[in-house]
């Protein structure tokens, strides 16, 4: 299973000459299986680029997180949605009260946006995910959970045979408590992650930001360290980055965790444009 | 691997940053967690992996009814919010901690999911100082 990193920045996209390394474009990910099949995780503005170098292929499946603007901005850019005989399958959390399709079309309609989500020329398909525990796409296992941020939320773990990714862009596992709990029963998001050889989590902010944040829906870096240890993954990947964080910023918030010797996993925090590549012998790449 | 769903974690977060006493019940109506206040008012604790089944807790509480008359399990304020699924309101007479009888109105309702699941009951236990 590869793992392309295509928007790594939270909130607000953040094109610039100070964010050129970490990266401008909000949540989106690409995750190809070994025989080709492909999976985009999430839809934010970085979904573009990669929509312009896809080619061959006759089904895609797009996994949403949640519906706020930087995970789905990119949705109506994405070039294969506008391919006749194309087959695009999005799955996505519904609320109580409306459906994924309905949800959708807030944004793709106007006055919003000038396209409708009927006029997209593929074979497009909507599945609601709240009732699901998990589905397969080809070679690919998907598991679902809702996790803590606000409105419905999920959080996605998908498996190429003994290889593991996790990921939770959004996601305040610690909201309300001083520490993530002992029990990880009792921690959001821990199933999905448990053991996970890569996780691609939210570190929006930092300890000194997260007071004046809390209830936002995202992690400080200390909680996203403590979520990491106790779900035993073997690469921590910190995703999502504020869009005041410049990449000098990111550099010296990072750097002294990519030196730590004492965690029992790699940190590499999330650049735009770096690919992993999961096996049974671990993760190459960053 | 499974971890507790959504809605019981972020209900044990709130309870555990409130003063009031919250108990809180799975789906199934087994006790998963006691918040401090509720701890401290019923001397009832719960470990992180441990549950408690209705029963159970009636019997370590010595519930019986507001009138002192003993409950049937169908009686109970928990059993009686897992099959309406509504709220239920009721005072009932407990056994604190201290060996004192406690009058409590007990408030009761159940955690519905978003796709329509019951998967959670709250109970909140109001002391009630004037009667006894």
């Amino acid at each position: 299973m590869r793992v392309r990193l295509w928007g790594t920045r939270g909130s607000l996209a953040t094109p610039g000459g100070d964010t050129m390394r970490y990266g401008g474009n909000t949540s989106c990910v690409e995750v190809r299986a070994e025989d080709g099949t492909t999976l985009v995780l999430d839809a934010g503005t970085g979904i573009y680029r990669l929509g312009q170098g896809l080619s061959d292929f006759d089904r895609l499946d797009i996994l949403l997180t949640h519906l706020h603007m930087d995970h789905i901005q990119g949705l109506g850019f994405f070039e294969p949605l506008f391919e006749p005989g194309v087959e695009v399958h999005v799955w996505g959390p519904e609320s109580s009260t409306l459906d994924l399709r309905g949800r959708l079309s807030r944004y793709l309609s106007p006055p919003l946006f000038p396209v409708r989500l009927r006029d997209f020329r593929c074979s497009l398909t909507l599945h609601d995910v709240m009732r699901l525990e998990g589905f397969r796409i080809g070679p690919l296992e998907v598991a679902i959970a809702p996790v803590i941020h606000p409105g419905p939320t999920v959080g996605y773990r998908i498996s190429e045979g003994a290889a593991a990714l996790a990921y939770i862009p959004d996601h305040e596992p610690a909201l309300g408590l001083d520490r993530l709990p002992q029990n990880p029963n009792w921690m959001s998001g821990w199933a999905l992650a448990a053991n996970a050889d890569l996780l691609i989590h939210d570190a929006q902010y930092t300890a000194e930001e997260y007071p004046s944040h809390v209830g936002w829906g995202h992690s400080s870096l200390d909680h996203v360290l403590q979520f990491a240890t106790r779900a035993q993954v073997k690469t921590l990947v910190p995703f999502h980055h504020d869009p005041s964080h410049t990449d000098a910023m990111l550099d010296g918030i990072f750097g002294e965790w990519v030196a730590r010797r004492d965690l029992a996993f790699h940190v590499v925090p999330a650049m735009e444009g770096a690919t992993f590549h999961l096996d049974p012998g671990g993760v190459k790449g960053g | 691997m499974h971890g507790r769903g959504i809605e019981l974690i972020l209900m044990r977060q709130l309870a555990s940053c409130l003063s009031m006493p919250i108990l809180l019940s799975d789906g199934r109506g087994e006790l998963v967690y006691v918040n401090e206040p509720a701890e401290q008012l019923l001397g009832i604790t719960v470990g992180d992996s441990d549950t408690l089944s209705m029963q159970e807790l009636a019997d370590q509480l010595s519930m019986r009814g507001g009138n002192g008359a003993p409950l049937s399990h169908d009686e109970l304020p928990n059993r009686a919010a897992l099959l309406s699924g509504r709220v239920v309101q009721r005072r009932v007479q407990v056994r604190a901690s201290d060996g004192r009888n406690l009058w409590l109105d007990a408030t009761v309702f159940p955690l519905i999911s978003p796709v329509g699941e019951s998967v959670g009951i709250v109970s909140l236990y109001w002391e009630v100082p004037d009667e006894g």
